[in-house]
């Protein structure tokens, strides 16, 4: 395809983008709360929007139909007990979003400072987000710039790619903050779901119909089954990739954060169920395509190139609405994290290296911490890692941050130590396992992390005496539940 | 009389305790069968056709318990 038909088409996309983003700008006040959490008065529908635009990235369109191509069905099942966990939302969203209102709460490590009296827990808390979520950023980079060099056979290079997508996210999060980023995200979340439906509905076509497909497909059962044709999902593999994913909407900092985000109870509903009609159809679409690959491209080993080899196949004004969509939903993730982790560093790292800092200026530094963390990203994704195997990776480190969260909730007998306790524990057993390269028992590091996770922090809770603020914080919060849930 | 209410207030509560478990029970059941059906009957390459559509019913099973959960949100 034409590299300047292609680089065009993306600079218009992303000039309607920017035009949204900087209307997004006019409507936000000078507060950190207006800049970060768009003060509180996102309503339903961009709320499902920008929840589902935030979940799915690059991941889908590239990663999962790579992976559905070469390893089968069992990536279905993998992205749908994701979706199940979502119970962790329900479970839990309403209880964020009422601690947030609650607190002034504005950044997910707020929640552990607040609750457990320590602003030092905040910062650890903002620092390892900072560590882990480098890699699944990368993640959004890789997806864009191999995409970009698929598709134009390698006249854009992957490099370029990858510079542009990050370009783009960076000058609008830092223009607009969250209320840019929500709006962006609507409209981008949209274009992913209409373009990933149209490229479904051509490529049956051009494997021969969806009679055609199924009938190839019944031919080779080891594709509708688990653990599929290379045994990728073998059950000790498929619980270590899915545990991490089950536990994604309450460890990912940018998706706890869009329970801060709605105006109302009602809103915050609608953007969990939204979420959960969008993420269905997505998710079946995505492995759809993925299917239909692996009769139409089976040539292609690479999980990161089915997409890109499927591109150069459809009519070009397609395969363009494609390349955007997928763009999109890069950018999308890409500018949620971004933001995200650049509230936290105006909040939860500023404030407490200088507490006499003021607003303005945490805001300011939160704004220029954004180069750094946009560096680090693109030098993560010149590595060119494979997305699916980083974007679990970074979902693994930051499931040990999920019990001291948790309980922070919903136990009063939680404590400061055992926060500490159970994040430490959790996080050096993942670092020395993952160093001395053991998977006991063929689980994954991040498993047996967060399972040392829940002990260290049980065991200390339940040792130690509940302190009188703890008690006090989780009461205080069971009394307004109780007065919506009535 | 006070004993009356009391045990009117009482029998909701637990009335509501147990629909709450009868739901969380619910749950896990369809979580468990997303692990455990596809990895024992769906096996045979004469039923592995059916793992597709079976992950599919199962999570629209979890989706409707969320929606059912969520039902009691109010502002």
């Amino acid at each position: 395809m034409d590299p300047l038909l292609v680089l065009g088409s993306i600079a218009v996309f992303f000039a309607i983008c920017f035009v949204i983003a900087h209307h997004g700008k006019l409507r936000t006040g000078k507060t950190i709360e207006e800049y970060f959490i768009a003060g509180r008065n996102i309503g339903s529908f961009i709320a499902a929007l920008t929840y589902s635009a935030t979940t799915y990235s690059a991941f889908m369109m590239v990663g999962l139909v790579g992976l559905t191509a070469i390893h089968g069905v069992g990536a279905l099942g993998f992205e749908l007990i994701y979706m199940m966990g979502l119970v962790l939302a329900v479970a839990f969203g309403l209880r964020f979003y009422v601690a947030g209102k609650k607190w002034g709460l504005v950044t997910p490590a707020q929640l552990l400072v607040e609750r457990y009296g320590s602003p030092l827990l905040g910062l650890i808390a903002a620092i390892l987000y900072h560590i882990f979520l480098i890699p699944y950023m990368a993640v959004q980079l890789i997806g864009a710039g191999a995409l970009l060099s698929g598709i134009t056979k390698g006249a854009v290079p992957f490099e370029v790619g990858a510079l542009i997508l990050a370009a783009i996210a960076f000058a609008y999060t830092i223009w607009g903050g969250m209320r840019a980023v929500a709006w962006t995200d609507a409209l981008q979340a949209l274009i992913m779901l209409i373009s990933s439906l149209l490229m479904l509905f051509i490529v049956f076509q051009l494997a021969g119909g969806v009679g055609v497909v199924f009938s190839k497909l019944l031919q080779e059962p080891q594709m509708l089954s688990v653990p599929g044709p290379h045994n990728r999902f073998a059950i000790t593999a498929f619980i270590s990739m899915t545990i991490p994913w089950f536990f994604f909407s309450v460890s990912n900092p940018q998706v706890v954060q869009r329970f801060y985000i709605p105006r109302s109870v009602k809103s915050l509903k609608n953007m969990i169920r939204g979420f959960l009609v969008f993420g269905f159809i997505y998710t079946v679409i995505v492995t759809m395509l993925g299917l239909v690959a692996h009769v139409l491209v089976p040539w292609v080993q690479n999980q990161n190139m089915v997409t890109p080899t499927l591109l150069t196949m459809v009519p070009e004004p397609i395969a363009i609405l494609v390349l955007i969509g997928i763009l999109a939903a890069s950018i999308s993730t890409l500018d949620s994290i971004m933001l995200t982790l650049s509230s936290e560093f105006a909040i939860d790292i500023m404030k407490v290296i200088k507490p006499q800092c003021s607003e303005a200026l945490a805001l300011k530094a939160g704004k220029a911490f954004m180069t750094v963390i946009l560096i680090a990203t693109i030098a993560f994704s010149f590595t060119k890692g494979l997305i699916v195997e980083l974007a679990v990776t970074s979902s693994s480190w930051l499931l040990q941050l999920v019990p001291a969260f948790i309980a922070a909730l919903i136990w009063s007998k939680a404590n400061k130590v055992s926060a500490y306790l159970s994040i430490a524990s959790g996080v050096i057993t993942t670092a020395l396992l993952t160093f001395l390269g053991a998977n006991p028992l063929g689980v994954a590091p991040g498993i047996w992390g967060f399972l040392v996770a829940i002990i260290a922090l049980i065991i200390p809770s339940l040792i130690l005496k509940a302190d009188e603020r703890g008690i006090y914080l989780k009461n205080s919060l069971d009394e307004s539940l109780k007065k919506l849930l009535k | 009389m006070g004993k009356l209410i009391y045990f009117l207030f009482e029998s909701e509560r637990i009335r509501r305790n147990m629909k709450r478990a009868l739901i969380i029970l619910s749950f896990l059941i369809v979580l468990l069968l997303a692990y455990l059906v596809p990895y024992t009957i769906l096996r045979s390459e004469s039923l592995a056709w059916l793992t597709y559509p079976f992950w599919c019913i199962d999570t629209l099973i979890a989706i409707a318990l969320m929606f059912y959960i969520t039902s009691k949100w109010r502002d």
